[in-house]
């Protein structure tokens, strides 16, 4: 019973934990059609959500692009940094 | 006759050919990019604005965090860029008269290799420099912008 009851309390843990998220950020470097690539290539972001981010990037001057674990968006960063994108990561609730 | 020609698919290939004058400015910023990447774990490589700028900290911020995600990354985020860069000057090596053939896998790779050396252009002279096309790095970095530009293209079209 104590095992069943740690087991659900891990998987709340799980469940509860504060997730974090990628931000693309501009840099006048990057071309516009390659940041839209990474996000179709890289994510499989369709073609018009692609864009949306990349153009929320060049007007905002960041955008969240994905959501999910800290190591999931590690992962994610570290493909960013691989594709010479200004990528950080941030607690949501940051 | 074709000057500046774009990559092309051609025969389920992408494809380009390089003057000699390009495809020997395309090694010597690539071979120095292969050199700083290797040397960036080094304390001096820290401070360098090319290392700086490819490499940047995860967790602005959050000092720890980044430091964990540097251990864990940065080595072989350097690799992949060093190689990345000398599998380009390779490519251009093996070149039939010039002409560059890449499966997609390797167009992939040239694409990000392209970015890398132009950030790389912009992070040593100062973006300022390199938007003035005046420049004899104003000029590269012009250049590379387009062939980048044109190889993006083609990759996005498939």
């Amino acid at each position: 019973m104590t095992d069943v009851l740690e087991d659900l309390r891990l998987d709340e843990q799980l469940v509860l934990g504060k997730p974090w998220t990628l931000i693309v950020w501009d840099d006048p470097v990057n071309l516009m059609n390659y940041v839209t690539w990474v996000f179709t290539s890289y994510f499989g972001f369709p073609k018009p959500k692609a864009e949306r981010l990349m153009m929320q990037v060049h007007t905002e001057g960041r955008a969240a692009v994905k959501t999910g674990t800290r190591e999931e968006i590690e992962r994610h960063v570290e493909a960013m940094h691989g594709y010479g994108l200004q990528a950080t990561m941030e607690r949501v609730d940051a | 006759m074709r000057i500046l020609g774009e990559f092309q698919r051609t025969d389920g290939a992408i494809e380009r050919r390089f003057t000699g004058a390009e495809r020997k400015m395309i090694r010597n910023l690539a071979t120095g990019l292969a050199d700083v990447m290797a040397t960036a774990d080094d304390p001096d490589g820290f401070d360098d604005p090319v290392v700086q700028r490819l490499l940047p900290d995860a967790v602005p911020g959050d000092e720890e965090a980044s430091a964990e995600f540097r251990a864990a990354t940065r080595e072989r985020l350097a690799e992949a860029k060093a190689a990345g860069a000398q599998r380009v000057v390779a490519d251009l090596e093996a070149a039939p008269g010039g002409v560059v053939r890449l499966d997609d896998e390797q167009a992939v790779v040239w694409a990000k290799a392209l970015g890398d050396l132009r950030i790389a252009l912009a992070a040593r002279v100062g973006i300022d420099n390199v938007q003035k096309a005046t420049s004899p790095q104003g000029l590269m970095y012009a250049w590379l912008t387009w062939l980048q530009g044109s190889l993006v293209e083609v990759l996005d079209a498939a």
